[in-house]
């Protein structure tokens, strides 16, 4: 999922990868000054204003409200990922999970920047086999079974996070092919050897699920053909609380043209958010959407996906450990009725 | 001091872009501080019907009536303001009712053909980057750089008096990304929106525009590098028609529009590369423009630091597009701008920039040359090329290029002409192609980055 900012829910989080990184930092290497307080308080400084942590003296940094904060978190949020994906078992055989500590993530990149990383020219041009080899044996040409057509992928994490999501929808869709987007390489990174971790330790299991570091803001249509896709997720996103700014936010009216294309008719977008005022907006832009169409309660009530929005990553576990309240709409891809 | 200290060490490889981005929305460019500003080139447009020619340069449009053989002076809209800045766009629609202008000032003026009013002015958010008329003369389409394309409303009432409606909408919009070309396709179905971010998107034009539209019907995905210009082609025979595109990626790609499908890349810049370009080019130079007549039987490509132009032909049928011709001009000759006239088949062509810091005169020079002589069949061009005209041969003659050119001789400003197109030619890099930064930069960059693995 995205990460945000200004929510409180999501501090004591980051203050667990500050301090379990720049403890062992400054043991190990001693770097000159003007380093060391770079590397002990990295985050921008609004954050650190928001937390109450001094700029000044920072080799001074005898446990304060950022260690005892960190130290309250760890177990938990190594209790939030095993939930998931078994970690003891998987740390006993060969695939070990990553550790989140040594993946430093950032709360947030900037979606509107020229982007550096490789980008598929066109959907032909997604390598499916590199991304799920169980399914594209080597030699078969991209299809699976016979000559039906090659497989493609179906539902799409928009703003994966830690993959949270996509470890949780695995298991209920073994054939279908789920591609997470992040746009942080920390985090995609982390959710790479996640997966392989996790393939490894279930061989036959999680071969469904891939991750790709891109902006998906620009450049959906580069890895989806239109109506390719019946499910997407926006889960936790960015709130983006300044007007100026709402054009980064990743539900927009003009966006969603575009996820529409990407859409099947009748596929279906998730959203859902701990922040009130953006959950008004996401649910706004969809109901005001002509290809949108809400999804009738009841129905919510059977779909097996619903109840994991809130359960299955760790930024809805972060809502619901601090009780917060989520914000979700659910809306389906409709045809156009011209009037 | 210590600011810059905080600034420089969130800097890390995901924060570093902010900077650039910075620059996309400013419209400059970090660290080039050496380049001399924003230059537009000069543009040129004709009449649907070729009453008449406008070239557009800097802030100025320039007008040349050719029924009447005169020159016309335009009126301008007194409740709102001129033109201050480069112009960037100029566009009549297949109906030519009107003329649109748009440019860096944001603003966009819809000026009447027959007595060249300006009716209404837009005062838009952000600097305009391309404008359409759609077929029906009913909408008027802008695009800003910040990828949204707005819709206004032209309505006719009983009194055959033009009415505007008052109201900008957003239509569309392509994230964040600087919207190159926007034009209707035949029969109005779709809206197509080139941009910086290598895509086309082809939007269906609903009924009730106002409302936006919502639905895509395809992106043509294949360029690699920005798209500059595109032209739709209706060959008979063909329901939809093809789009021809060119790119900063130095090809002229053929599309079915309608699925999005490319159907054909001409490598027009290595074709003719074997002919030499002034100076050392990193890589192929861009396709700056194309004019395609509307059954596909003439495509003329400008090439950046090419002297002249490049004819393509295409079969339809089997999917091919390759190079037929490339037609050199005289010296100095680099066109920034070209249009087709569609009923006498002559390509016009100007080159020209929108400030020129070597210029003494007090006008900004353009030159214009014409191009006729065009063969159906564009396999056909062995042994007879198209002829460039003559000054004196020139529709509207003397006249037309002493209006348009701003002064009739223009042979003592060429060599000002040429500086204008290499400042033509640094701007639309800088504004286009995406930066990549050198490693040693980058590493720098990287040097303080905290987000480092440790293991």
């Amino acid at each position: 999922m995205l990460n945000r900012l200004g929510s409180a829910a999501i501090w004591p989080f980051f203050i667990v990868f500050d301090t379990n990184q720049t403890a062992p930092s400054q043991r190990r290497s001693p770097s000159p000054p003007s380093l060391v307080r770079v590397s002990f308080l990295p985050v921008p400084d609004r954050g650190r204003v928001a937390r109450g942590i001094p700029r000044e003296h920072p080799g001074n940094h005898s446990p304060s409200f950022a260690l005892t904060t960190a130290s309250q978190n760890r177990p938990r949020s190594t209790v939030a990922m095993s939930s998931n994906a078994d970690t003891a078992q998987a740390k006993s055989r060969s695939g070990r999970l990553p550790r989140k500590r040594f993946y430093r993530a950032r709360a947030h990149s900037n979606p509107l920047s020229d982007s550096h990383f490789p980008i598929p020219i066109s959907p032909a041009d997604f390598d499916c086999s590199h991304h799920y080899p169980y399914f594209f044996p080597p030699g078969s040409g991209g299809r699976s079974d016979g000559d039906a057509p090659p497989r493609k992928v179906r539902f799409a994490d928009i703003g994966c996070g830690f993959g949270g999501l996509l470890v949780g929808l695995s298991p209920l869709f073994p054939d279908t092919l789920m591609l997470g987007m992040e746009l942080r390489d920390k985090v995609t990174e982390y959710v790479k050897e996640r997966i392989l971790a996790l393939r490894a330790s279930n061989p036959g299991h999680y071969e469904n699920i891939s991750v790709v570091r891109t902006n998906s803001m620009k450049y959906l249509p580069n890895y989806f053909e239109k109506g390719q896709l019946s499910k997407m997720f926006f889960l936790f996103p960015d709130p983006h609380f300044k007007e100026k700014n709402h054009r980064r936010r990743v539900i927009s009216p003009q966006l969603l043209d575009e996820y529409a294309y990407a859409l099947e008719v009748g596929g279906i977008i998730y959203t859902i958010t701990d922040v009130e005022e953006l959950g008004d907006w996401m649910r706004s832009c969809l109901e005001d959407h002509p290809l949108f169409g809400a999804v009738p309660e009841e129905e919510l009530k059977l779909d097996p996906v619903v109840k994991l929005l809130s359960s299955a990553t760790e930024e809805g576990q972060k809502v619901a450990r601090n009780g917060g309240q989520t914000f979700r709409a659910v809306y389906r891809r409709i045809k156009l009725e011209e009037e | 001091m210590e600011e810059t200290t905080e600034i420089v060490s969130d800097g890390g490889d995901e924060a570093a872009p902010a900077a650039v981005t910075m620059d996309v929305e400013n419209g400059l460019i970090e660290e080039e501080k050496n380049m001399d500003g924003e230059v537009a080139p000069a543009l040129i447009s004709i009449h649907p019907f070729e009453k008449s020619v406008v070239v557009a340069v800097g802030s100025e449009l320039r007008l040349f009536n050719l029924e009447g053989n005169c020159s016309v002076s335009l009126i301008d809209d007194p409740s709102g303001p001129s033109h201050s800045d480069a112009i960037r766009s100029i566009n009549f629609g297949a109906s030519g009712k009107f003329l649109a202008s748009a440019g860096d000032d944001k603003l966009v003026k819809i000026w009447e053909t027959s007595s060249w009013h300006c009716i209404h002015t837009v005062s838009a958010d952000k600097r305009v980057s391309a404008v359409a008329i759609s077929h029906s003369g009913r909408y008027v389409a802008f695009a800003d750089k910040f990828g949204v394309v707005w819709l206004l409303g032209l309505d006719e009432d009983d009194a055959k008096q033009t009415k505007v409606d008052k109201k900008v909408v957003p239509i569309l919009g392509h994230y964040c990304s600087i919207i190159t070309r926007l034009e209707f396709s035949p029969y109005e179905r779709f809206i197509a929106s080139a941009d910086r971010d290598f895509k086309i998107r082809i939007t269906v034009f609903p009924k009730l525009p106002l409302k936006g539209a919502h639905e895509i019907q395809s992106f043509c995905l294949g360029h690699k590098d920005f798209v500059s210009c595109f032209a739709f082609a209706c060959p008979p025979g063909c329901a939809h028609g093809f789009l021809f595109s060119g790119s900063g990626d130095s090809t002229v790609r053929l599309w079915d529009f309608i699925s999005g499908l490319l159907l054909a890349t001409c490598e027009v810049g290595a074709m003719v590369g074997s002919l030499q370009y002034n100076g050392t080019e990193d890589g192929y130079p861009p396709v700056t423009d194309l004019c395609v007549s509307s059954d596909g039987s003439i495509i003329a490509v400008a090439i950046q630091s090419l002297r002249g132009i490049v004819l393509l032909s295409c079969g339809f049928s089997d999917r091919t597009l390759s190079v037929a011709k490339v037609v050199t001009l005289e010296d100095n000759y680099f066109p920034t701008s070209m249009v087709l006239s569609s009923l006498t088949q002559r390509l016009w062509m100007v080159m020209g920039a929108s400030n020129l810091p070597t210029l003494s005169a007090t006008q900004l020079p353009t030159r214009i040359r014409v191009m006729s002589g065009f063969h159906k069949d564009p396999s056909d061009y062995n042994g007879h090329d198209p002829i460039t005209l003559e000054d004196n041969e020139v529709p509207g003659g003397k006249k037309l290029l002493s209006e348009l050119q701003g002064s009739f001789d223009v042979a003592m400003e060429e060599a000002a002409l040429a500086a204008a197109a290499a400042a033509v030619k640094a701007s639309m890099r800088n504004m286009l192609i995406k930066k990549e930064y050198a490693i040693e930069r980058r590493e720098m960059r990287k040097r303080n980055r905290n987000d480092r693995k440790l293991r």
